[in-house]
């Protein structure tokens, strides 16, 4: 039998990687039924704002994102552990000189409500996502979510609308009785999405090296399992063998990623979890992300871009260290470290001090003195303690 | 059976702040040490959710501002889409606390459920 | 005008069947094949061994293809595709296409035999790493190996020690949207898992499976010399996902008769992928106008009773371009849309007379 180098033959047809064919998505792109039913009357596009950029998505579609004239949707669960993350979304806008609205004419979208406690229902749920969508378009801003579970959720939402007349019919009227519309976004935009389409531009504005640094990736779950046609996947990135959100970002900032066996995994929050088995998360968050991160990468930082992803990861580690195992990996979002990487105080616009783990090892090896920050931080508050300012301004976080 | 808890929890905190689920995590008795300074600067907390140069923060809580007017849009859509009739099925005593607020609410801002 | 040639669209086994079929009963089949060669997929993917008596491949799609290729009832257009049809039964107009012309035939009656593709394991279950690891490979490439007798690793070209394969790759699987069963690839894999156990007498082999699907006879004639004479180990399980561990794969899943997760280091994972209509099948469907359901294979219309005709008078569809399809389907339902091709021009001749 004559030699055949077979091992060559299927190495050099896996070579060309995997090519996405938008031809052969499994799936519809909803963009067809949303243009019919709004010429059908039915609802309101609103228009992603030129000049848009756009990025692929998981099977070869492009995906269109907004530059500016963007309204920012704050995700409920982020505040009260992470203001740094959405304050960090508002530092680079206003740093690249973008338009945008951080409204108050915005709820929560009610999906951990709906998810955890099965104490709502799909009207409940629609009337909600359009009530906030119809917000935005009454100000001509764009939506953009900060939240990966409420990204996802609304874009079962559109699902079920864009499927479902009497759905329709139930929301137009709600909307009507509220003085408002059925509106629908062209495309439902995470604010990690706009932080990777405009990654090359932050990159141009980077003032912190940061080929040093090693980071792994969480991707969330919700932002990447749902709907997920709708997610970024780049050639570029891991052969759009996965999604190319956040890691995409951190390569265009110099940052060296590396990968972690357990990547696909949960951060642990789950949903009903973090509620009624609060241990569990915390178990979960340590065993299957931080400690296996720590065994096979130990980086500098993990990085995310989901309020819940991020605040379980972070302020889980406190238990396992309570109890001294190899934890302490610092927690941010890709906001985060984009806004570090081009020069954002660390305290006063990341607001880092809402975070858990120890992060000063990882100031130290890139060069700032967090000391110093504190301190500048420090008396800012004094200011506000005694009684000369009222608030931190923007002003103030650059000063 | 546990699960009425985490509604409880949910919705309450929705009503209360429509726009804030979270505990305050930072707590000493959450265990949290933020930033790894040691010990939880609880007494500094409330001059932190000051220390935000985003113009939606709230001075008192950590939660972000919303107009009275949308919280009352949303409490309009559950009333008439039944999720408070849903809460009752698990936990009538949290929804007739929550009823009478919404009502009252929706009252004043002159919606009309029926 | 009505026309009493009969066109085929794709000269993998069901196509060549069907041609050979129609003329032999003395009629004149347009034969029209993308590929520069006939014999389908099996020829194309290079297969070893046909389930279930592990006959040669090569040897039994040339057999086939000798019946046509100097008929002279077949006109053969090979590197051709069709790319226009106009008119019904019996008078259709049809535009074939190569790389430097296009010609236009009449014809009475068409078969589309476009067949089927393997599924792309870098679409969905990407946990499995086919991209990502050199040593997670396909059935298909499986077959590449068995046929050259160098079943190795194509991380080091040694052979493997452990070997497993996981089912239903592809199929069965309402997430991604393919819940149909692909239905050949449980007796390929056991096939394929044989023929590792003949090449490498000492290698471990696993199946890991949701249920095993061996239809017909192929129970006994593949299914359980594979386990009793082959001694290869079925593992009732869901793999989950593959990592790389210490120069090995790392297969991590759970074993559902023990009811607990596995964790099973591997030296080659063979993913066995299912079958998705082909490309030529889908463009087919669009120029005639047929009805695909929703995985876009080629909709037939006689339920059980006519597995070949299909929304449009005149157009038949057979073998793996209207489901999964095994041999013995494909070239059973080629057989019987010759027939009802013919008799589609036979009529029209009989009402014109
Ligand atoms: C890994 C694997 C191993 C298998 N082994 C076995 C086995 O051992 N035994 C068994 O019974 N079955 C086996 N099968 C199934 C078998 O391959 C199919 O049943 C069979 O190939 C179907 O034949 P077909 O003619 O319908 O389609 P195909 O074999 O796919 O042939 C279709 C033909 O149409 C051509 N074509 C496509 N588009 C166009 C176009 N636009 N214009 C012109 N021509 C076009 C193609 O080039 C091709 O030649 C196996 C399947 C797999 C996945
Ligand atoms: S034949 Fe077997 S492996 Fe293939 S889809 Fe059906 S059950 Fe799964």
């Amino acid at each position: 039998m004559s030699y055949v180098p077979v091992e060559e033959i299927i190495k050099s047809q896996k070579t060309p990687g995997f090519k996405t064919t938008p031809e052969e998505a499994p799936t519809e792109d909803f963009h067809d039924i949303l243009f019919q039913l709004e010429k059908e009357g039915e609802l309101i596009v609103q228009r992603v704002p030129e000049p848009y950029l756009e990025v692929p998505t998981k099977y070869g579609r492009k995906k269109k994102i907004p530059l500016q004239k963007t309204w920012h949707h704050k995700s409920c669960g982020q505040c009260g552990h992470i203001p740094g993350y959405s304050t960090s979304i508002f530092w680079i806008n206003r740093k690249l000189g973008f338009d945008y609205i951080d409204p108050r004419d915005q709820t929560s979208c009610t999906a951990w409500n709906y998810y955890a406690s099965a104490t709502s229902n799909a009207p409940a749920q629609a009337a909600v996502a359009i009530r906030n969508f119809s917000s935005a378009y009454e100000t001509g801003y764009f939506p953009i979510i900060h939240c990966g579970t409420s990204f996802g959720h609304y874009k079962e939402v559109r699902h079920e609308l864009l499927h479902h007349h009497e759905l329709r019919r139930q929301v137009r009227d709600i909307m009507e009785r509220l003085g408002k519309k059925l509106v629908l976004p062209e495309e439902i935009v995470h604010y990690s999405e706009w932080v990777y389409a405009i990654r090359d531009r932050i990159a141009e504005h980077q003032v912190i090296d940061m080929s040093n640094i090693t980071a792994t990736v969480h991707p969330a779950c919700h932002y990447h399992k749902l709907v997920e046609e709708d997610a970024v996947y780049d050639p570029e990135i891991y052969g759009a063998q996965r999604t190319a959100i956040v890691t995409g970002t951190l390569k265009a900032l110099g940052i060296n990623v590396k990968d972690y066996s357990t990547w696909f995994d949960c951060c642990g929050f789950g949903f009903r979890h973090i509620l009624v088995s609060r241990d569990f998360s915390r178990s979960f968050a340590v065993q299957r992300k931080i400690e296996v991160m720590k065994e096979e990468v130990n980086p500098d930082v993990t990085v995310t871009h989901d309020t819940g992803c991020v605040t379980t990861l972070d302020q889980s580690q406190f238990a396992a260290r309570a109890h001294g195992r190899k934890v302490g990996i610092p927690v941010m979002s890709d906001s985060q470290i984009a806004a570090l990487a081009m020069g954002a105080h660390p305290y006063k616009v990341l607001q880092l001090h809402w975070h858990n783990t120890d992060n000063k090892p990882f100031f130290e090896k890139l060069g700032i003195d967090w000391k110093k920050k504190w301190q500048e931080f420090e008396e800012a508050v004094e200011k506000i303690k005694s009684g000369e300012k009222e608030y931190l301004t923007w002003e103030d976080a650059d000063a | 059976m546990r699960r009425p808890i985490a509604q409880s929890r949910i919705v309450r905190k929705i009503l209360l702040t429509g726009a804030r689920i979270t505990s305050e995590m930072l707590e000493e008795k959450a265990g949290g040490i933020p930033g790894g300074w040691g010990k939880p600067p609880t007494a500094r907390q409330e001059l932190w959710h000051q220390a935000l140069p985003a113009e939606t923060r709230s001075a008192a809580e950590p939660i972000w501002q919303i107009d009275p007017a949308t919280l009352k849009e949303m409490f309009f859509i559950w009333k008439i889409t039944g999720v408070l009739d849903q809460l009752a099925l698990v936990d009538p005593i949290l929804a007739d606390v929550c009823n009478q607020i919404l009502e009252e609410q929706l009252e004043e801002a002159g919606f009309k459920v029926d | 005008m009505p026309s009493q040639d009969i066109l085929v669209i794709g000269g993998g086994p069901a196509g060549l069947e069907a041609a050979r079929s129609i003329a032999d009963l003395g009629y004149r089949a347009i034969l029209v094949e993308k590929r520069d060669r006939l014999g389908g997929t099996p020829d194309e993917a290079g297969y070893a061994a046909l389930t279930p008596d592990l006959r040669n491949a090569e040897e039994a799609m040339n057999e086939m293809i000798a019946r046509v290729q100097n008929n002279p009832n077949v006109e053969l257009h090979l590197g051709a595709t069709v790319v226009d049809a106009k008119g019904q039964a019996p008078d259709f107009t049809v535009t074939i296409k190569n790389a430097k012309e296009s010609k236009q035939v009449n014809v009475g009656a068409v078969i589309i035999c476009t067949g089927f593709q393997h599924f792309d394991p870098g679409r969905e279950t990407q946990k499995y790493g086919y991209y990502e690891f050199p040593d997670v490979i396909t059935l298909v490439d499986c077959e590449k190996m068995l046929k050259a007798h160098r079943v190795v690793r194509p991380s080091t070209g040694e052979p493997p020690e452990r070997v497993c394969f996981i089912q239903c790759v592809g199929s069965r699987d309402r997430r991604i949207g393919n819940e149909y069963c692909s239905k050949v690839c449980c007796g390929i894999a056991s096939k394929e898992a044989i023929e590792i156990k003949q090449q490498l007498p000492n290698a471990k082999v696993f199946i890991f499976y949701i249920d095993m699907r061996m239809y017909g006879y192929w129970e006994n004639e593949i299914y359980w010399p594979a386990q009793e004479k082959y001694k290869v180990n079925y593992v009732k399980g869901i793999a989950t996902e593959i990592l790389q561990r210490d120069g090995k794969l790392l297969v991590r899943g759970e074993d559902t008769t023990m009811r607990r997760p596995f964790e099973i280091p591997m030296d080659l994972v063979v993913l066995s992928v299912g079958m998705e209509p082909s490309a030529g099948t889908r463009e087919m469907a669009k120029i005639f106008g047929l009805k695909q359901n929703k995985y876009k294979f080629i909709e037939t219309i006689g339920g059980a009773l006519d597995t070949v005709s299909t929304t449009v008078p005149g157009v038949f569809a057979a073998g793996a371009c209207t489901g999964p399809a095994d041999l013995e389907d494909s070239i059973s339902a080629a057989g019987l849309a010759a027939v009802k091709a013919i008799s589609t021009v036979r009529q029209a001749e009989t009402v014109k007379a």
